[in-house]
């Protein structure tokens, strides 16, 4: 069916391997301090339990370390000197797999539980407590700072936040859970692509509003509604498009249809208004020839001008006849 | 779903440099006289795509409409027309700037796709892959106006793709075969690319084509070449074979363990492996054996013997794991160390 040829990757990714049962059971909890928490930046962990066990395993590339970490469970703390012999800042991840894992920084405290990610950054004060006597398993993945430079909101977007496992059902989550059933035998290349996925995703998630709806829109909906919402989209323009006319084409009620838009956050009345300001909006900025305001309210099914205008002042907080001015200016 | 208020023009506004932000382009036949929408069409088309040549497979009115996103590595349309034939050739091989990877998700109607000696047929939901190196042909078919999702990648922009070096060239990524992340991602941007603030669509890109050299290679290897029976079946091999990759370190792994975790008999989990001319034990121990490689040639693991590495992946036995090592990859442990490293 398909040829697919892939070559070596450019620069080959680093593997790191560490497992206490591989030396001396008593000199294991030194070895995971010594070679562990070098290789992850300076932290500072402390262990109360009987014998440590860990096992580490991880992938550095260009932009990033992602790794699975199994161990007993310890406390670690990034203390202000640590940050001071760090060489770089960057932004700590874990997706908790197993046990349980509290954050405390920036005045809060968060305790990711299975199904959660949690991030907090390297350069401002944390502690970490993993839950006792459950082993502490998890993906954690190390970003620098530099790499999300574009997004000017960085040090407020990875500030010790959770995301809930209900948020990681979309593109997110299931690129971090490709990671986890992957990392050590699925080829570089597809580690570093689902990698570099989660980066780009990860202030769309945690950043904006819409995170919520790639993260739980695209796995969940009602098929019904998306039955109705296609079927809405398809018919804009037509002036008539009403709760009735959605409710012959999928017979059922109308109270039915309006019964499907309670399980969101409009109703009908404001999506249909709100999808037909969007295609106007997008006409407005691409058209290279604009045609006539009036025009394009027509063509999107608005009855008369003066509904229109209304509507696109309050969802765009400016008159349709300025909207492309205020971008190029 | 439902897209909710954005700030598109601010996002725009705020960005250092304008020529790398997003640029919207349409075609609407609504807004021309119905002669001229054609040829707008295929305007539309060549300015986000690079060159082709398009026809129309009957004569009847020709109308649609497409939103376009160009980004400086790239370009993603949403596009509902009659369908059209759309071909590359010599003449239109040469008139493109540069190197690129198409794709087409279809979202209503047929997409055939000729390329080489590629002939392949995506429906809905799929994804289809080519390239702009080689001649193509590109057949819509639908009772119906056909609707899709098309992408163009620059070859030599896109980080993700020259990181993995990868020949994308002519294939089919069916909805059942699609790894999760970018079915979700797909499907996200065919209902809300209208809605999404443009940077935001610009990331998804990104999120696509680091994605698509995944899901290629997700379907290269896709757990032998035997068509399936059925899809339940198929989903609870998957599932066996995901229980064995979380549980290989797991001395006590076994079909058995493996039955009583999916909850079904021990002689279906060995009719499963059958099915694939496998047998549990041998799979197992070939996925602990490329384990063992790559803990060999890890840096912190140097200098531990070979075969305490193994013996952490339940091969207790020395002189029986240099053998099997040795059947699977053709060299000793210890040569494999040397060669890796």
């Amino acid at each position: 069916m398909s040829s697919i040829s892939v070559g070596a990757p450019a620069r080959a990714a680093r593997l790191f391997v560490w497992d206490s049962r591989l030396g001396p059971p008593t000199r294991a909890f030194g070895m995971f301090r010594e070679t562990i928490c070098s290789e992850f930046m300076p932290w500072t962990p402390e262990y109360s339990g009987a014998e440590f066990q860990g096992r580490v395993e991880s992938l550095s590339f260009d932009n990033g370390t992602v790794g699975r970490v199994r161990m007993s469970p310890i406390t670690a703390t990034k203390t202000k000197s640590n940050i001071a012999n760090s060489v770089f800042e960057c932004i700590h991840g874990n997706l908790i797999i197993g046990g349980e894992l509290k954050v405390e920084q920036a005045g809060r405290t968060n305790i990711a539980k299975p199904g959660e990610l949690v991030l907090y950054q390297s350069y401002d004060p944390v502690v970490l407590t993993e839950k006792p006597d459950v082993p502490c398993d998890n993906l954690a993945f190390i970003i620098p700072r530099s790499v999300f430079a574009d997004d000017s909101n960085v040090d407020d977007l990875f500030r010790n936040v959770v995301v809930s496992s209900e948020r990681l059902s979309g593109p997110l989550g299931s690129s971090l859970n490709l990671m986890v059933k992957g990392l050590l035998t699925s080829s570089e290349i597809e580690i570093s692509g689902l990698f570099d996925a989660c980066i780009a995703l990860l202030p769309l998630v945690i950043g904006t509003g819409f995170g919520e709806h790639l993260e739980s829109g695209a796995a969940k909906g009602n098929r019904r509604l998306r039955e109705a919402l296609r079927y809405i989209d398809r018919n804009l323009s037509n002036p008539d498009l009403s709760p009735a006319l959605v409710a012959a084409h999928l017979g059922v009620s109308v109270r039915y249809i309006h019964k499907l838009f309670s399980t969101t956050a409009e109703t009908f009345g404001s999506y249909v208004t709100g999808q037909r300001l969007e295609r106007v909006k997008w006409d407005l900025l691409a058209c290279s020839q604009k045609p006539p305001i009036a025009a394009m309210a027509y063509r999107w099914g608005f009855g008369d001008l003066s509904t229109f205008n209304r509507a696109f002042k309050s969802r765009f907080a400016c008159a349709p006849s300025r909207f492309g001015t205020r971008i190029d200016s | 779903m439902i897209p909710r208020l954005d700030s598109w023009g601010k996002k725009l506004g705020t960005s250092a440099n304008t020529q790398d932000a997003p640029k919207t382009c349409l075609w609407d036949s609504h807004y021309g006289p119905s002669t001229a929408a054609f040829g707008a069409f295929r305007q539309f088309i060549c300015g986000a795509f690079f060159p082709w040549s398009i026809e129309r497979q009957c004569d009847d009115a020709f109308h649609g409409r497409a939103e376009g996103l160009i980004l400086p590595t790239g370009a993603i349309a949403k596009t509902r027309s009659n369908p059209i034939t759309a071909s590359r050739d010599r003449a239109e091989l040469n008139g493109s700037p540069t190197e690129c990877i198409y794709a087409n998700y279809v979202m209503s109607g047929e997409l055939h796709v000729q390329q080489g000696q590629h002939d392949l047929v995506a429906k809905r939901g799929d994804l289809i892959i080519y390239e702009s190196r080689h001649p193509v042909i590109a057949k819509e078919k639908s009772d119906g106006p056909f609707e899709n999702l098309s992408f163009r990648i620059d070859r030599d922009q896109s980080a993700s793709l020259e990181k993995a070096d990868a020949d994308l060239s002519c294939a089919l990524i069916s909805a059942e075969t699609m790894i999760a992340p970018l079915a979700a991602c797909l499907f996200y941007l065919s209902e809300n690319l209208l809605a999404i603030p443009t940077g935001e669509a610009a990331a998804l890109f990104n999120v696509f084509s680091s994605l698509l050299p995944v899901a290629a290679l997700a379907i290269a290897k896709d757990y032998g070449t035997q068509p399936q029976k059925n899809s339940a079946q198929r989903s609870l091999m998957r599932e066996l074979l995901e229980y064995i990759e979380t549980h290989l370190s797991d001395p006590d792994l076994s079909p058995k363990s493996a039955a009583a975790e999916l909850g079904i008999s021990l002689r279906y989990v060995h009719k499963l492996f059958a099915e694939k001319a496998m047998t549990f034990c041998s799979y197992v121990t070939s996925k602990r054996l490329d384990h063992i490689r790559r803990d060999l040639s890890a840096d912190a693991l140097r200098n531990e013997p070979a075969y305490a590495v193994a013996a952490r992946w339940g091969f207790e036995d020395p002189s029986a794991f240099n053998r099997i090592f040795k059947e699977k990859f053709g060299v000793t442990p210890g040569r494999a160390r040397t060669i890796d490293s």
